[in-house]
């Protein structure tokens, strides 16, 4: 089965890239071991400005079909992008504590991290109180959309705020060849996670408007 | 080693967001597929009784 | 009778009745007083640390009433069912939108201007010059305020909790307008320079028009029945 076989792959894809991890790539000079969270921090935040892509495309094609599968997968990717920044948010503190001193500073990427977070976290809460209305997926579809054009907006403005406080490490480091292999194998890693989950988690969610089908079906003939 | 120990926990805090979120959706397609089931059952029932379907 | 057209006749109505009885518009002074209040002691505002805090106590201050303000722009037209009517007329529903967005901004500046000078009293500022640039900051913050807050209010009309989920939709969404407003402000009172004013103009800038664009948009989709 389809399914099947590729949970297999992603199964042994993230067996490598934990091996490329933990056994293979060489440590790096300035930071030491704590540099490895990098492998799984950046792969994530990735996975996660996906997930928020998909739920911008998923908004504006329900508002232009009103098919409800457009809908599932504006709210299925709203739930994997708060999951993957969830994962964001926690390694980036515990890769801070270590190198700058402290859990928590309220450098660029991360605070602008955060604010996508909780605007996607508010997403889910539109969603979640009109959940048994019918107005929940039109109401989320344009909150939806907001909340995409908002992100290079927060980028932006929060890098404008705390231009003196550069403490990231740069985006566009030299990397070591093996270094770069272990990246992109990350990458690809995650990615086919995602795309796991997302599969998994609209299947859940197809399931769950049939169930509410059928309710309302059969308190109709009633 | 202190770094290890934050390095770990970093891989570990990971894991448990991703498992948790596995074993949450595992559980609710269960829960609704059997209430997919019950449901399905019982409009068939409702079909059986009335006369006209 | 013209988009436009249909807009100020909105905002007229929303004006006169606001003028008629003043009823939001006293109580949001007051909030904004009690906030500063609250504040003080929170902070101890009359501390050196004054003039680095001062213009985010301010904004905060503005955000705050604006989410009381601003949750109320639907509630009289939800109180006597007049949204159907204002729906079911003839014409674009982004007009409605424009109308009750105007309404809002204006409503806006009008809470900010009159509670400046407790502003400028509790931080013991001396009015100077810095008042017309400062008007600026607050006509385009109002306008993001604005446009992305009427649009939530009729959105969050239609739902549960709706007092509750307004913040909580809001807050988040103009963080990058509200960052922007508040270096702007603190820039003005230190008497920066204009080229480090102007990137914070410019994000404003396109914050109120891109969100005021967006937001007439999806207007109609988010006042559907």
């Amino acid at each position: 089965m389809r399914s099947t076989s590729f949970s297999y792959l992603i199964f042994a894809t993230m067996l490598i890239a934990l091996g490329a991890i933990f056994l293979w790539v060489p440590t790096e000079q300035e930071m030491g071991i704590i540099q490895r969270i990098f492998y799984f921090h950046v792969p994530s935040a990735i996975c996660a400005f996906i997930a928020f892509f998909l739920v911008f495309v998923g908004s504006v094609q329900y508002l232009r079909t009103r098919e409800d599968k457009w809908d599932r997968l504006a709210l299925c990717a709203a739930e994997l992008g708060v999951v993957f920044g969830l994962i964001v948010l926690i390694s980036g503190p515990l890769w801070a504590k270590p190198v700058w001193g402290v859990y928590w500073r309220w450098e660029p990427r991360l605070t602008s991290m955060l604010i996508t977070f909780t605007i996607y976290a508010a997403y889910l809460m539109v969603r979640d109180y009109g959940a048994h209305s019918t107005q929940a997926p039109r109401l989320g579809a344009v909150f939806g959309i907001l909340a995409f054009v908002n992100v290079p907006l927060v980028y932006y403005s929060v890098d404008l705020w705390a231009a003196d406080q550069q403490l990231h490490p740069p985006r566009n480091v030299e990397l070591a060849p093996a270094m770069l292999y272990t990246k992109w194998i990350c990458y690809a890693a995650f990615f086919l996670l995602l795309l796991r989950l997302l599969a998994q988690r609209m299947e859940l969610a197809r399931i769950e408007t049939a169930v509410a089908r059928l309710r309302q079906k059969l308190s109709d003939e009633v | 080693m202190d770094n290890l120990h934050f390095l770990f926990a970093a891989f570990a805090a990971m894991w448990i967001v991703l498992f948790s979120y596995l074993m949450r959706l595992n559980r609710r397609t269960g829960e609704l597929g059997r209430q997919l089931e019950e449901l399905e059952l019982k409009l068939l029932e409702q079909k059986g009784d009335s006369p006209d379907s | 009778m013209s988009f436009l057209g249909r807009a100020l006749a909105i905002l007229r109505k929303d004006l006169q009745a606001e003028w008629r009885t003043k009823e939001r518009l006293s109580p949001m002074v007051f909030f904004v007083l009690l906030v500063l209040l609250v504040f003080n002691f929170s902070f101890e505002l009359g501390g050196a640390a004054l003039h680095e805090i001062g213009p985010g106590v301010l904004w905060s201050a503005y955000v705050f009433a604006s989410l009381l303000g601003l949750g109320r722009s639907f509630a009289d037209e939800r109180e006597n069912d007049a949204l159907d009517a204002l729906l079911l007329a003839p014409g674009d529903r982004g007009a409605v939108y424009l109308g009750k967005m105007l309404g809002n901004l204006i409503f806006l500046l009008a809470i900010e201007l009159l509670s400046l000078p407790f502003f400028i009293l509790f931080f013991n500022l001396s009015p100077g010059f810095f008042l017309v640039p400062l008007l600026g900051i607050f006509l385009l913050g109002s306008a993001c305020l604005a446009s992305v807050g009427t649009l939530f209010a009729a959105m969050s009309n239609n739902m549960r909790l709706r007092e509750l989920l307004l913040p909580l939709l809001l807050l988040p969404m103009i963080l990058p307008a509200l960052i922007s407003c508040i270096e702007a402000t603190a820039l003005i009172l230190a008497n920066g320079r204009f080229e480090k004013l102007l990137p914070h103009l410019q994000m404003l800038g396109v914050y109120a028009v891109v969100f005021t664009v967006l937001s007439l948009m999806l207007f109609e989709y988010a006042i559907e029945e």
